[in-house]
């Protein structure tokens, strides 16, 4: 077993294009670390840089203590599953999963041995004479990680290797392979675009966002203390609500104000964010959870603040019910929001969607239990959970005194 | 109102039956006029001389004889013919499909200077009609010291610009993702083209052995330019000697269309054989 060291990493390719930048990670040895950012963001290359699939244009990339710069792939002892399966379409389950141990001159018998204990691991002892055009796509993709087990390589390397599976078999596999590399205890990088297969899976979370590093994080904490206006967007579903707003003095206190509402924040915010106090007067983003929003009276002591609106849509989940709803306040739709709700292309679009009714109006989401009965078009009051309210500067993205 | 559509609706099908027969009756006339020469020469063969003279386009020998294919094994020098074009033939497939596939392969994954340009070269040749060359080709030869040798008759053939261009294009078609696993697997180059890549494109393979086989089957003129003594003479230069060359006496049409007939066998055979094996072997690599 072995870590993985990025040192200064940069990837450019040959016409001009830096698909990572600069990129320092540091995988611990046994960790399981998910790259996850939009489509285009270099997550992909750094990883097919870790296998050599791709050469490293600056930078060191080090696998348990040795550079592994100029090493071909197969002498990097990784293994990798791809995001297509890559199986050998004309040999079976069995020599499938046993080709690298073929290429290693691995006596007959002990390949035979490790190929039945890894068929066992993945519940295909029975299929192992089966081609893979044989098997359903679940259990090709059970194929693909056999092939990477019974390496027992320092390093799993996986590309996207659930977004080929239906949905249901998605969140099966999920825990499979949280499973596996658990029970294995071998250094896994994991990419995808999906930040619930990241939150769920990941020992620590990388963000990235066009060839650079956001965040490198445990899940939770990603999600409670986003460092800046793309990782608070990109995390999370809902998405968090982004709103424009200002911090003004009152006396002791600090004043939020988002559209025609006031909001007085706690004493502990500004304690646990002293930088806060430096903003006053500036106009910033006001990041609300939809979980921080709930009906008035609850939990919120009657003392919290309130957003006032209407109803758009109601959403029932079964236990809980997402509400959107159409407030007085300016919604933030500078790019990095953008990008974080959507990929890049397509960001244009949200924008006119978003702003189509009236510049001057957002709509936010608010998940609430499924008690509330709320009707479309009706007015709403809801109050804000104003503890886990989160403050960025609309210039840098950066989020304040985080 | 439901009367009249009824009977609109059996026009409409009387109408679509009409279409079809026309359709089926032209398409036989057509097979008819492809396939008529060939049975004549095969009924042919089974006539005497007097017969396939009198009545040349009947399609029942009277009476049937196989005399004509005792004289050809007697008499000339048939034997010798088929054995010269199985070895010319039989090298020069299974070379080409293997070096056809090493280019193809080269040309279609490794990155090495002048690429661009060999495969520019290749696909230029494709355009050069293959008459142009005879006579520097055989220049070559001679020069070569390979006149009249087997080597002068297979090594030309060995490598051809369609094949080539074929097994590029059909590796490019496998997905990269399959050759990266296999690297990461440990697999050298070659291993991968050889144990990966090879398998995968039979279909390609196929294609190729089935036209290198009846191409080289087939060739004449580039044995009459390689060689000179008979004892190098393949079925099509034998055969065409019997129609034109000195052989050519009287009409001896029985004796003629039966080396025709036995030519045409070993193609008609490979392409009944590997019709079926031409079929999708990638099933189940890659996710679609």
């Amino acid at each position: 077993m072995a870590g993985i060291t990025f040192d200064d990493v940069t990837k450019t390719y040959g016409d001009g294009f830096r698909a990572v930048s600069d990129l320092n990670l540091e995988v611990q040895d046994g960790e399981f670390v998910v790259l996850v950012g939009p489509s285009g963001c270099g997550k992909t290359t750094a990883l097919r840089m870790i296998a050599g699939l791709e050469e490293i244009s600056e930078g060191q990339i080090r696998i348990g203590e040795r550079v592994v710069n100029n090493l071909p792939p197969g002498a990097r002892d990784i293994a990798m599953v791809f995001q297509n399966y890559a199986l050998y379409p004309h040999m079976t389950v069995a020599e499938n999963i046993g080709f690298a141990l073929r290429m290693r001159k691995v006596p007959k018998a002990e390949a035979r041995r490790r190929i039945e204990e890894t068929a066992r691991i993945i519940g295909l002892l029975d299929h192992l004479d089966r081609k893979p055009g044989q098997l359903s796509g679940g259990q090709r993709q059970r194929v693909a990680m056999g092939r990477a087990i019974v390496r027992e390589p320092q390093v799993f390397l996986m590309d996207e290797p659930l977004s080929n599976l239906d949905a249901k078999l998605r969140v099966q596999m999920r825990a499979e392979i949280s499973r596996i590399q658990r029970q294995l205890a071998v250094t896994t990088v994991y990419v995808t675009h999906d930040q619930i297969e990241a939150m769920t899976m990941g020992d620590r979370v990388a963000v990235m966002r066009r060839g650079l590093l956001q965040q490198f994080e445990p899940p939770q904490r990603l999600y409670e203390r986003p460092a800046n206006l793309f990782v608070a967007s990109f995390i999370g579903s809902p998405a968090m609500n982004m709103l424009e707003g200002s911090l003004e003095r009152e006396g002791d206190a600090l004043m939020c104000r988002i559209g025609t509402a006031t909001l007085a924040l706690p004493a502990e915010v500004l304690n646990a964010r002293p930088a806060l106090a430096r903003e006053v007067g500036r106009p910033i983003a006001v990041g609300i959870r939809p979980e921080a929003l709930d009906m008035p009276g609850r939990h919120d002591g009657g003392d919290g603040g309130r957003l006032r609106g209407r109803v758009q849509a109601v959403e029932a989940l079964g236990p809980e019910q997402l509400v959107h709803v159409e407030i007085d306040a300016e919604p933030v739709l500078v790019e990095d929001v953008l990008e974080g709700l959507v990929n890049p292309d397509e960001a244009g679009d949200l924008v006119e969607l978003r702003t189509d009714t009236d510049g001057s109006r957002a709509t936010i989401v608010g998940r609430l239990d499924a008690t509330a009965s709320l009707r479309p078009d009706e007015p709403i009051e809801l109050a804000v959970d104003l503890r886990h309210l989160h403050f960025f500067d609309l210039g840098s993205g950066e989020a304040i005194g985080a | 109102m439901s009367n009249s559509r009824a009977r609109s609706d059996a026009r409409a099908v009387r109408r679509r039956r009409v279409g079809s027969a026309m359709t089926y009756s032209f398409l036989l006339a057509l097979a008819v006029v492809y396939i008529f020469p060939f049975v004549i020469a095969v009924v042919t063969s089974f006539k005497t001389e007097p017969d396939s003279t009198a009545n040349p386009l009947s399609l029942t020998p009277h009476p049937a004889t196989t005399s004509a294919f005792h004289q050809l094994y007697e008499d000339q020098d048939f034997p010798s013919w088929v054995k010269n074009s199985l070895i010319v033939t039989l090298s020069v497939t299974f070379l080409r499909v293997f070096l056809d596939s090493l280019a193809g392969y080269a040309l279609a994954r490794l990155r090495f200077r002048g690429r661009g340009a060999a495969f520019a070269t290749i696909v230029a040749v494709m355009a050069v009609p293959g008459v142009v060359l005879l006579i520097p080709k055989f220049l070559i030869i001679r020069e070569f010291g390979m006149y009249d040798t087997y080597y002068g008759m297979i090594v030309p053939l060995l490598v051809d610009a369609a094949g080539v261009f074929i097994m590029k294009n059909f590796f490019e078609s496998i997905p990269v993702s399959v050759e990266e696993s296999a690297r990461i697997d440990g697999a050298s180059i070659f291993r991968i083209y050889w144990s990966i890549v090879l398998p995968m494109a039979r279909p390609a393979l196929v294609t190729i052995f089935i036209l290198s086989f009846q191409g080289s089957w087939n060739e004449l003129a580039h044995f009459i330019i390689s060689a000179q003594s008979t004892g190098l003479d393949t079925l099509t230069k034998g055969v065409a000697q019997l129609a034109s060359g000195q052989l050519g006496s009287g009409n001896r049409y029985p004796l003629k269309l039966a080396a025709s007939t036995l030519m045409t066998i070993p193609v008609a055979v490979l392409f009944f054989v590997f019709q079926r094996r031409i079929m999708n072997v990638t099933a189940g690599a890659v996710k679609e």
